[in-house]
C-alpha cells in the first residue's frame, strides 16, 4: 500500500510536468493536442544522444553521482535536451500548427497532431531501434526504507520526484510573480484583450511551444530514468496526460499538476486491486468520470 | 496641439476581405475632444473601433493619428502610437488579479511603470482597495474602471471605447461618463461608440451618426441631440411610426 502510494506520486510527478504543457498548448492554441506525449520520447532520447555525446568530449564527467543511474553528462545533456525539445516543438508548430490554424478548424488541427504523433515516433524507432535503452547499464540499488511493511525506493525515485516538484514550484513562480506569466495567463484567458495591451501573440505561441516542449523533456527523462526508454512511450502516456488534463480542468497549470498525482496515484493503487493487465484502463475510467462529474475539470474556468 | 488629430478618410473595412462592413467612411477628432459615434445595431460602429485599433483588415483609405498613419499596425504595438483601446465586453482578465491587470497593461511601455500604476490607484481608490483581488469578482462599474485604468495606464493621446456603459446600472453609467469627460480634459481624444446615445451625446462635443457602414449625419452634439430625425430614429423619441427605422 505505501509502496503503491510512493510509485504513484512518483508516476504521478512525471505525469503532471508532462500535462502542465500539454494543458497550456492546449488552451492557448485551442486544439486538443495528441502528440504532445512524443516530445516526451523527443527529449528522453535526444538527452540518451547527448549524454553520449558530452561523455565523449568530457570523460570526466561521465561518473555516476552518489548512488544514482544520473551522471553528470546526463545531468548536461538534460538541460540541452529542454531547449532541442522546445525549438523542436517550435519547428512542428511553424511547419504544421501555424499553417492550420490560419486555414483550418479545430478538428483539423487534432488529426494533424495524430500524424505529427505517428512521424515522430516512427523517426525516433528508426533512429534508435525499436529495443528498450538505458540511460546507464549500472543496476541502481534499491534503498529499503522499511521491510515491514516493505517499501523499496530508488535514489534515482527521489532526484526525479524533486526535480518535479522543483520545477512545479518554478513555473509557479513564473505564473504568479512576474509579468511574462501575467502575459502567458493572459493570453490562456483572452488573447484579443492580451493583444490590444501589447502583448505579442506570436511570441507567445513560440514561448508555450518552449516551455511545454522543455518540460515535456524533462518528464520523458525522469520517465526514463524511473522506467525504460522506448520509441512508444508516448503511445504508452498520451492517454494519461490527457486524463490529468482534463481532470485538472483544460488551461489550469495547478489542475494539471493535480491531474497528474491523481492519475498516478490512482493507477498505482488500482493494481491492488485489479490484475495489471488492465490498468491501461484507468486514464479512460478517470477521464469518463471527469467528464460526468464535472466536465470542466477541478480547476476549469468555464463550462 | 493641432497636430494631435485623429484623421480617417475613405475607410473601407471588415472582418473579411472582400467584405467589408465599413464603407468610405471620414471621420476626425481633436485632442481634448469627446466624439461618439451612434447609429442602429449593426451600424458597424464596432467594426470602426477595431479597424482603428488594428483588429481588422483595412482595405483602403487612411487613419492617421498625431501624423503617423495607423493603417496596418500589429495591435499590440498600439500603445507605441499613443493609443488605447477598451473592448465593449471582456474587457479585464478575470483570472489575474486587479494589480496583475494593471501591471501586465503597464508592461507595453517602458519606463515608471510603478509610478503609472500608483497614479491608476489615486484615480480609482476602489481598485487600490481590491488590488489582491482577482478581476472577476469585480462589480460591473469596478470592472468597467479596471478597464479603463488599463487603457489609461499606457498614458494614451487616443482612447478607443467600445460602449463602456453597456450593462451597468444607471448609477455607475453616470460615474463612466464624468470619467470620460475628465479624460478628455487632461487633453486626451476620446472616441466613443454608445447605444445610450442620448446620455453620450449630452458629455460629446462633436457625434457621427452611421448607418450600414456610412456616414450619414455629423455634427456638434448638442444639435444631433436636437435634431429631430436623430431623435426619431436613435434616440427613441418617435413621434410617428416609420417602417423599418425601429431599431
Amino acid at each position: 500500500m505505501i509502496q503503491g502510494l510512493f510509485d504513484g506520486v512518483l508516476v504521478g510527478a512525471i505525469l503532471s510536468l508532462g500535462a502542465i504543457g500539454l494543458t497550456l498548448v492546449m488552451h492557448i492554441l485551442r486544439f486538443a493536442n495528441f502528440s504532445h506525449a512524443e516530445l516526451l520520447s523527443l527529449g528522453a532520447y535526444v538527452a540518451l544522444t547527448l549524454d553520449a555525446a558530452v561523455q565523449a568530449l568530457v570523460p570526466a564527467l561521465a561518473g555516476q553521482i552518489g548512488g544514482l543511474t544520473l551522471s553528470g553528462t546526463l545531468a548536461i545533456a538534460v538541460l540541452a535536451a529542454m531547449l532541442v525539445t522546445g525549438l523542436g516543438a517550435v519547428v512542428i508548430d511553424q511547419l504544421v500548427f501555424r499553417r492550420l490554424r490560419e486555414r483550418a478548424g479545430p478538428l483539423t488541427m487534432v488529426f494533424a497532431s495524430f500524424g505529427v504523433a505517428l512521424i515522430v515516433r516512427n523517426l525516433i524507432a528508426l533512429t534508435f531501434g525499436l529495443d528498450a535503452r538505458h540511460y546507464s547499464d549500472e543496476i541502481a540499488f534499491a534503498m529499503v526504507l522499511s521491510t515491514d511493511p516493505l517499501v523499496l525506493i530508488k535514489p534515482d525515485q527521489v532526484l526525479v520526484l524533486g526535480v518535479a516538484l522543483a520545477l512545479m514550484l518554478a513555473l509557479h513562480l513564473v505564473l504568479s510573480r512576474t509579468p511574462f506569466g501575467f502575459a502567458l495567463r493572459a493570453v490562456s484567458e483572452n488573447p484579443l484583450l492580451a493583444q490590444v495591451n501589447g502583448i505579442n501573440l506570436q511570441r507567445m505561441i513560440v514561448l508555450t511551444w518552449v516551455i511545454g516542449g522543455g518540460l515535456a523533456a524533462v518528464a520523458g527523462v525522469c520517465y526514463g530514468l524511473n522506467n525504460q526508454l522506448s520509441p512508444v512511450m508516448g503511445r504508452d502516456l498520451v492517454l494519461s496526460l490527457f486524463a490529468a488534463a482534463i481532470v485538472g480542468g483544460i488551461g489550469s497549470v495547478y489542475g494539471a499538476v493535480l491531474g497528474g498525482f491523481l492519475v498516478g496515484l490512482a493507477s498505482s493503487l488500482a493494481l491492488l486491486v485489479i490484475p495489471a493487465g488492465y490498468k491501461p484502463a484507468i486514464p479512460f475510467l478517470i477521464i469518463l468520470a471527469a467528464l460526468y462529474v464535472r466536465p470542466r475539470g477541478l480547476f476549469g474556468e468555464r463550462a | 496641439m493641432s497636430e494631435v488629430r485623429l484623421e480617417i478618410e475613405g475607410l473601407v473595412a471588415g472582418y473579411v476581405r472582400g467584405l467589408p462592413i465599413v464603407f468610405d467612411l471620414s471621420l476626425h477628432a481633436t485632442a481634448g475632444e469627446v466624439v461618439t459615434v451612434i447609429g442602429p445595431n449593426g451600424a458597424g460602429k464596432s467594426t470602426l473601433i477595431k479597424a482603428i485599433a488594428g483588429l481588422l483588415p483595412i482595405e483602403s483609405g487612411s487613419i492617421r493619428f498625431a501624423g503617423r498613419s495607423l493603417v496596418g499596425i500589429r495591435a499590440d504595438r498600439l500603445a507605441q502610437h499613443a493609443v488605447s483601446y477598451v473592448p465593449q465586453t471582456a474587457n479585464v482578465f478575470q483570472q489575474l488579479s486587479v494589480e496583475q491587470n494593471l501591471v501586465l497593461s503597464a508592461q507595453r511601455l517602458p519606463g515608471e511603470r510603478a509610478g503609472r500604476i500608483a497614479a491608476m490607484y489615486e484615480l480609482f481608490p476602489v481598485l487600490a482597495d481590491k488590488r489582491r483581488r482577482k478581476a472577476g469578482t469585480l462589480s460591473g462599474g469596478q470592472r468597467q474602471m479596471l478597464a479603463i485604468a488599463m487603457a489609461l495606464v499606457a498614458r494614451p493621446r487616443l482612447v478607443l471605447m467600445d460602449e463602456p456603459t453597456a450593462g451597468l446600472s444607471p448609477k455607475a453609467a453616470q460615474a463612466v461618463f464624468a470619467l470620460i469627460r475628465s479624460i478628455a480634459a487632461d487633453g486626451v481624444c476620446v472616441l466613443l461608440v454608445e447605444q445610450n446615445a442620448r446620455a453620450a451625446l449630452a458629455i460629446s462635443e462633436r457625434a457621427y451618426v452611421l448607418a450600414e457602414g456610412r456616414n450619414q449625419l455629423d455634427g456638434p452634439a448638442h444639435e444631433l441631440l436636437h435634431d429631430p430625425v436623430v431623435g426619431e430614429i436613435y434616440l427613441g423619441a418617435r413621434r410617428f411610426a416609420t417602417p423599418g427605422a425601429d431599431r
